[in-house]
Formats: C-alpha cells, structure tokens, sequence
C-alpha cells in the first residue's frame, strides 16, 4: 500500500508545474495526510501551497530513503516506474534547492549502474536545467558534485552525454551549449 | 561558470564578500567536476583539453588562493601532460613558464592550529602534483618541438622552490628531476652553439639547510642573467666557468646524493 501510495505522491508533486496546476496535491493532501473535514488543514494547504509541497517532498524523500533499508522497500523502489518517478521528483525545478539538495541524498542509495537508469544523469539534468534558468546555486553545484561522486564510487559511470555537458559546464563555455 | 558568476555578481553587488565566496565555490566545483572526469576516462581528455586548458592555464596563477582548486588544476594539467599529444600542446602554450611562476617560495615556519596545518598539507601536495607536472612538461620529448627561452629564469625559479622546499626526500627528488631535465634543455643549446669540456667540479650546497658553500651561492642570484647569456656565449669569452656551469656541477653533485631518492620515487611511480 505504501509504495503506489509514495509512487503517486511524487507524481503529484513533480512536472515543474505551479503549484496552482498541480490539482492532484489538493487531493493527495486530503486523502492521505488530513482528516475530512478539517476546513483550517485544507485553507492552510491552499494558502501555504508551495510550503506543503516543499514539506511533503523532504517527507516522501526521508520515507524513500526508510524503505531503502528493508528488503520489499528495495525491490519496489527499484523498479522503473518508481525510479523514473524519483528522477523526475528531483529533477523538478519548481522545487527549492533545499529540496533539490535532499533528492540528491537518495540517489547513492539507490542502484544504478547501467547507462539506461533514469538516475545516472537525474543530477546533471537537474543542473543543467537549474543553469538554463539561472538558478544554479553553489550548493546545489557543490552538493550535484558530491552525491554524483558518490554515486560513480558506488558503480554508475559516467553517461558520454553527461561527461560531455558537465565540461561544457565546468569550462565556463555555456554560449556553446 | 563565467555567465552565472556575472548574474550572482550583479544580485549581490552589496555583498561582495559573499559574491566573492560563492564565485571560488562555483570554480572549487567546477575544477572538481572536471578532475573526476578526467580520471574517468582517457577518452575525455580530448574535450577537456580542447575546451579548458588554455583557459586554466590563464587562470592557474590566479587561483592561488584556493590550495584546493589549485590543486585540482594541477592535477588536470599534470595528466594531460603525461601524453605526448597534450604534453607538447601544454608547453607550447607556455605551461613550464606559467607552472613555474606558481612554485611556492616561502617555506611556512609555524604549522600552528589545526587549520593552518590542512592548508600547509594541501600546498605540499600541490606543489608536488606542480613538479610532477612540470617533470612531465619539460621530459626531452616533449620539447621537441618547443625549445625554450629564458631557461636562466626557469632553473632560478625551481632552485628557489629547491632551497626552500628541498627538506622533504619526494619534495627534493622531484625537484632535482625538473632541474635535470632544465639543465639537459640547456647542455642541448649549448652543444649546438659549441663543444665544449666541463670545468672542474664546484662546493655543493647543503640543500637542507638551504645554503650554499664556497662560491655557488652567487650563481643563484645572478642565474636568470648570465644563463641564457651562456647559452650565446663562445670559449673565448669564459676564462672562468658561468652560472650556467657552475649550476650544472651543482647539479651533478646533488644528484648524487639523491640518486637512492629519485630510485624510489619512481618505484613508487611505476
């Protein structure tokens, strides 16, 4: 039950859409984490939107990285649908970078590997997408840079396209991108 | 980074301090992203030569300031340099002559608090890393293509790093190797220019105190001068033997000595 429960969460809370669009969290948000009924729960929600987003995203985050550690959480979280799910949840740039940061803490947990997971290059996609947008701030530079090493400790590779951007990147030569 | 740094320039044009921070984080990184691909794979160096190492070859004496990031340039550069291809390319953009001008004079009296002692790790790893590299930059083949001037300044700027840094046994070894292979540079030029037998051998230095005995000590001071002076010089001209000859037997001398060292080095090397 957990699992479709976390899988349709972050589909919810992910695509980079305003939080205004993004008309499932009202019904995620009733559903699961507030009681019927409770009209001041629901104002707030609306109100504080983005903050409920942020706080719920950190949360599915911790609860992924809980599941991580028993054996059920491992194979459900490691099956494609979730992993791209979690992709796009970190790689969604209408997040903070507080949040953006948190994502990357999942990713050396996870089993990567192969040059077709979605997560090999879930980071350099989210920095490059941060930099299209100048938002690309020296944390989460510095923070893609040390889970991403990380992660290459731990057996995923370097994807050609990703080595490729990310000395594009680090060079300084973005007009050429 | 350069477009980002002038946007994070212009929202915090009130705090230069923090503007300042964030810009050697931005290059702290980057030099990291950079090393890490390097390492990865043989097959990016072609790019990254292509795309970054003019650039980090204009700015490596400016990041000085950042033992970190410094290093991580010198490790970069010190990698190319191990192929002929980029070596050759390194040098003839004047990479001996800028990784020269980086070379840490003053040798810290006081390793003091614990912070201190991290930065005086790091340089000590840099400027080996720095000779390492320059030991590649300046290897017979290398340079084939590339003869240089100014090797007076050169050997002057590494006897210097020698004298003061010349305490520690890999330090040491891999200083006496750059000057050998300056020195060869400079018996190449030589030899072109006349034929000639070397003079009688000279009072060596004590390179762990730093000093020198006799009458090399002069030969020091006066290198960047009289070397290259040397090199045009004829027989006739040098009733006594030149800063130039007195460095080679200098050299000589001290590679005796450190000939157990150097054989370790590249045992370890290998």
């Amino acid at each position: 039950m957990a699992i479709p429960i976390l899988l349709n969460s972050l589909r919810v809370l992910t695509a980079g859409r305003t939080p205004r669009k993004k008309v499932g969290l009202t019904v995620f948000v009733q559903s699961y984490l507030i009681s019927h009924g409770s009209r001041w729960m629901r104002r707030k929600a609306y109100i504080a939107c983005r903050g409920v987003q942020e706080s719920l995203t950190m949360i599915l985050y911790d609860t992924i990285k809980e599941l991580l550690r028993n054996q059920n959480g491992q194979e459900a979280l490691h099956q494609t649908e979730m992993l791209q799910a979690i992709a796009d949840s970190i790689g969604d740039t209408s997040q903070t970078a507080d949040v953006t940061i948190h994502g990357f803490s999942i990713l050396p947990q996870l089993k990567g590997g192969a040059h077709s997971s979605p997560l090999n290059v879930v980071i350099f996609k989210a920095l490059r997408t941060r930099w299209d947008l100048n938002s690309l701030s020296p944390q989460i530079w510095t923070q893609g840079y040390w889970h991403r090493k990380a992660m290459y400790t731990a057996g995923a590779r370097f994807h050609p396209e990703e080595t490729l951007q990310l000395i594009y990147l680090a060079a300084g030569d973005a007009k050429t991108l | 980074m350069q477009r980002h740094f002038s946007q994070v320039s212009t929202q915090r044009a009130h705090h230069p301090e923090a503007s300042k921070k964030e810009s050697v984080s931005f290059l702290q990184t980057g030099s990291s992203w950079l090393k890490e691909i390097t390492i990865d794979s043989i097959c990016n160096w072609s790019l990254i030569h292509q795309l970054t190492t003019e650039l980090i070859m204009n700015i490596v004496t400016h990041s000085q300031e950042d033992p970190t990031t410094l290093g991580n340039r010198i490790r970069l550069l010190g990698l190319l340099s191990s192929t002929d291809e980029y070596g050759r390319k390194i040098s003839g953009l004047g990479g001996v002559e800028k990784i020269i001008t980086i070379l840490p004079r003053p040798f810290p009296k006081k390793k003091g608090d614990h912070a201190l002692y991290s930065s005086w790790t790091q340089i000590n790893v840099n400027l080996r890393l720095t000779l390492r590299t320059l030991r590649l930059l300046t290897e017979p083949d290398i340079n084939l293509h590339h003869p240089r001037t100014g090797i007076g300044a050169n050997l002057k700027g590494v006897l210097g790093t020698l004298q003061a840094w010349g305490r520690n046994d890999t330090t040491q070894g891999l200083t006496l190797q750059v000057l050998h292979n300056l020195m060869r540079e400079a018996d190449e030029a030589h030899d072109t220019a006349q034929q000639r037998p070397l003079p009688r051998p000279l009072p060596r230095p004590d390179i762990r105190t730093g000093e020198t005995r006799g009458t090399t000590g002069a030969c020091y001071a006066h290198l960047d001068t009289h070397i290259d002076a040397h090199l045009h010089s004829t027989v006739e001209d040098q009733v006594e033997p030149g800063p130039f000859t007195q460095t080679q037997n200098i050299l000589n001398g001290l590679k005796t000595d450190t000939h157990t060292i150097e054989t370790v080095i590249q045992n370890l090397l290998i």
